[in-house]
């Protein structure tokens, strides 16, 4: 895969791929900041930024720049995620470079109006709720803030309504000035575009960001510690559970082995977990598992859905199978199959100009550019034995944690209280 | 580049040439589905082709799932209201074996007794978790208001009491019904020759045998006064879904009502969106959805909030309907709609997953594909005077509205 890039005086990189056959091309802009970077009263800062960004900015006014890119037909978006921050524009080939100078504007202009400020804070007040309503995504909540308990990815992305609801405005404004600097932001443009003009326009617009000293890093690498067993009781139909433990660091090679050890754990019909929870002692309703790559420590997690009265018998035989691939090893056949199946994944992810952008401009935030063009290469050298230490390296049955939420036992949760009206 | 060619069987497929990424996407569709159910045995199309996908007569699950993965591929079932079918995602050097596989599943299937009650247990339970989602449980309750005992009001699963009755014979034949070369379409989206595909989808696929031919049910849904439900569940967020009768695909206001869509929900710069969300902070979600159906469908509003503001978002959601009723649409808005409709159209067309299916259904819909190319010029000559008759008449019938709210406890 060719892919260009160009650093500017200013430390802003921009990430360039040119891809002859789209009809759509992507720019995404990424911030390295996010919930990582939030101290215990900032929760939720960087989601809440990330929202405000779209509301308003010196060429831009109130919502102008999202209905000036679906008014030529192009799709714009955001999201806030641990590690970074992502804005993006889809459109038609030919908007590239009005794409380019909405964004850098936003970017660099925001206006942070109180009015915007207090109306955005009602609909990420009302995000969180929604948010939380959802049985999984309170586990995945409740899972983090048990598997990191130094490092800052414990913090919560979607955060907390009462910081939201008291963040002044000048508290906004400090932290969007320590993070969007141009040493921190990388610009990503993907689709059939003359690249000299992009290269140029990104100079002129992105490029002229003043130049500021960069943040602090923040503190994100996990110390192994004993996993905990939670189990939480709530208005829920059926038994929810992620289960998991730490895994390698953005920086280690063992995040290749990662991929391929985690898919022949729980990914797909063949998967040991699938195999024998799922097919053999239907323990589950469902089970999958995969390897989340974090700025810093990551980790491994399982989710399964269950008949509550499966819990201690899913929890052990999730410890059974990871034992199994430590003492017994796993097939040549399962190694392969896991990477066939990964190649696969990466062929489908570079199928959309917005794809193969979030694809790249993570890597390259990360600081680990190479991994995109590599990454098969380093896959094919996988071994057995790989899988096997990696296992032993990561795991061990103290290391686990299970957090569980499952249906109240003294409510009957078909409870519902109806009353209808006819309107005339 | 999309052409078509007819199997011996007359089956036809219908095939999209794509570039740069070497993956394909293998599609079996079929009519049948549930807008063919009735209240005794809904969820039979998403059971059968569940099933389907388990094992055949060749293969043991353990061993079709073998095969599957051992070529990278994912297999899985898709059904819908007015679609059913079975995919297959691969990568092209695969073809031959790909299309022997997913043939295997169509020609041979098998309903173990075992497998059954297994994928029973299953539905059941997700039908089940369906009730912790809020977004599904307004959603269901809405289409079984909204549709009474017609076909389309329930959720693709069925119900539990449907599915705890399905027995290994009702799925055989209903089975029979879909998956026969009268009614079976194949859509092949990917970066292959087209004479390999010829070749393997030929070699395979000529081997499934005739049957019943699908007939469109026609089911007629009366909306005599309008309906208000409010639900108090166990939810922090309070919804609301308001929906009113809309035009099936093959109704002269479709196309007005897509554009309508659009303007009114459809976007981040719709009527709706602007005014709920950016102007008054009520809601993170909200806007507007007109699924195409063959039968009559729905345009519906649909809104997550605070159980404080139901009244006050009612109250604007009725101030904006009204004006966009009284007031119409001015033709910088509708100029602006269409360009998006037509990004969009483009957007979806990225992936050979997008590709196979949206020429796999308009194939099925009896639109054909080349239509592709006609909606975008019917969306074109969509004038302001169009969208106020088509709204006029939309809402001027009977709506259907559904509001949860949390617990009074």
């Amino acid at each position: 895969m060719l892919v260009k890039t160009v650093k500017y005086k200013n430390g802003l990189t921009l990430v360039l791929k040119n891809c002859r056959n789209n009809l759509i091309s992507a720019i995404a802009v990424f911030i390295k900041v996010g919930s990582i970077n939030e101290t215990t009263f900032q929760s939720g800062l960087s989601h809440f930024l990330e929202h405000l960004m779209f509301k308003g900015s010196n060429n831009y006014l109130g919502n102008s720049m999202s209905r000036n890119v679906e008014n030529m037909g192009g799709c714009i978006n955001a999201v806030t995620t641990k590690g970074y921050t992502m804005y993006y524009i889809s459109a038609q080939k030919n908007k590239i470079e009005k794409c380019i100078e909405m964004l850098a504007d936003t970017i660099q202009n925001p206006l942070f109006s109180q009015d915007e400020i207090d109306k955005e804070k009602k609909v990420v007040i009302e995000e969180i709720k929604r948010y939380l309503d959802n049985p999984e995504s309170m586990l995945y909540e409740k899972f983090y803030n048990t598997i990191y308990t130094k490092s800052t990815l414990k913090n919560s992305v979607i955060g907390k309504s009462q910081i939201i609801a008291n963040i002044s405005r000048k508290e906004l404004y400090n932290y969007y000035k320590t993070y969007y600097v141009p040493g921190n932001i990388i610009v990503v443009a993907v689709g059939n575009f003359n690249e000299i003009k992009v290269k140029k326009l990104v100079g002129e617009t992105f490029g002229k960001f003043y130049e500021q000293s960069l943040p602090i890093e923040p503190l994100i690498v996990e110390n192994i510690h004993n996993g905990e067993d939670i189990i939480e009781y709530g208005n829920v139909e059926i038994g929810y559970m992620l289960s998991g433990f730490l895994g390698p660091n953005l920086s280690e090679t063992d995040m290749y082995i990662a991929d391929i050890a985690v898919n022949i754990l729980g990914e797909g019909r063949t998967s040991k977990l699938y195999k024998f929870l799922y097919e053999k002692k239907h323990l589950v309703f469902s089970i999958d598992a995969f390897f989340m790559i974090e700025r810093g420590t990551g980790n491994v997690c399982i989710m399964s859905l269950f008949d509550p009265k499966n819990i201690e018998e899913v929890k052990n035989e999730i410890k059974n199978q990871i034992q199994g691939i430590i003492e017994n090893g796993v097939t040549q056949k399962e190694l392969n199959r896991a990477k066939l199946s990964i190649k696969m994944n990466l062929s489908l992810s570079f199928e959309t100009s917005i794809d193969i952008a979030e694809r790249l401009g993570y890597w390259y935030l990360m600081g680990n550019p190479s991994f995109v063009t590599k990454y098969v290469q380093k896959l094919e050298k996988i071994t057995i034995e790989d899988i096997i230490h990696f296992f032993k390296k990561y795991y061990s049955s103290k290391l686990i944690s299970n957090i569980a939420l499952l249906p109240k036992l003294d409510i009957y949760n078909n409870e519902i209280y109806s009353e209808k009206k006819n309107d005339k | 580049m999309i052409s078509s060619f007819i199997l011996k069987n007359d089956i036809k497929v219908i095939f999209s040439k794509t570039y740069e990424v070497d993956v394909v996407a293998l599609k079996v569709f079929t009519p049948v589905s549930v807008i063919n159910e009735s209240l005794d045995n809904a969820g039979i199309s998403y059971i059968t082709s569940r099933l389907m996908t388990r094992s055949t007569k060749n293969r043991s699950n353990e061993i079709l799932a073998s095969d599957i993965e051992d070529i990278g591929a994912q297999l899985y079932s898709f059904v819908d209201y007015d679609i059913s079918g079975i995919g297959m995602i691969f990568l092209c050097k695969y073809f031959n074996r790909a299309v022997e596989i997913l043939s295997d599943i169509i020609l041979n299937p098998t309903f173990h007794d075992t497998e059954l009650s297994f994928e029973k247990e299953n539905i059941i339970a997700s039908l089940n978790s369906r009730k912790d989602i809020i977004g599904r449980v307004v959603y269901d309750e809405f289409i079984k208001l909204f549709y009474h005992k017609t076909p389309y009001a329930m959720p693709v699963l069925g119900t539990i009491k449907t599915v705890q009755k399905m027995n290994f014979k009702s799925l055989e034949q209903w089975y029979k019904y879909s998956y026969n070369s009268s009614n079976i379409l194949i859509s092949v989206a990917g970066n292959v020759d087209k004479n390999i595909v010829k070749k393997y989808i030929g070699k395979y696929f000529s081997l499934v045998h005739n049957g019943l031919k699908f007939k469109t049910p026609i089911f007629n849904i009366k909306h005599s006064k309008p309906i208000k439900k409010k639900i108090y569940s166990k939810f922090n967020q309070s919804y609301i879904y308001l929906g009113f009768p809309a035009p099936s695909i093959y109704d002269i206001d479709f196309i007005s009502i897509k554009v309508a869509n659009i303007i009114l929900g459809g976007k981040m710069s719709s009527r709706l969106f602007i005014e709920l969300r950016e102007n008054l902070g009520l809601a993170y979600e909200v806007g507007t959805i007109y699924p195409s159906r063959r039968e009559m469908s729905y345009f519906a509003i649909y809104i997550g909030l605070d159980k404080e503001n139901i009244d006050l978002a009612l109250n604007k959601i009725n101030k904006i309907l009204k004006d966009f009723y009284t007031l119409g649409v001015l033709e910088q808005e509708l100029k602006d709609a269409k360009m998006y409709i037509k990004g969009l159209h483009a957007m979806n067309k990225q992936t050979v997953n997008n590709q196979s299916h949206y020429y796999g259904w308009l194939e099925i819909i009896g639109k054909g594909h080349e239509y592709d190319t006609k909606y975008l010029k019917d969306i074109d000559k969509i004038s302001t005077k169009n969208i106020s008759d088509a709204i006029g008449k939309l809402f001027s019938k009977d709506s259907t509205t559904i509001i949860i709210s949390p617990h009074l406890k």
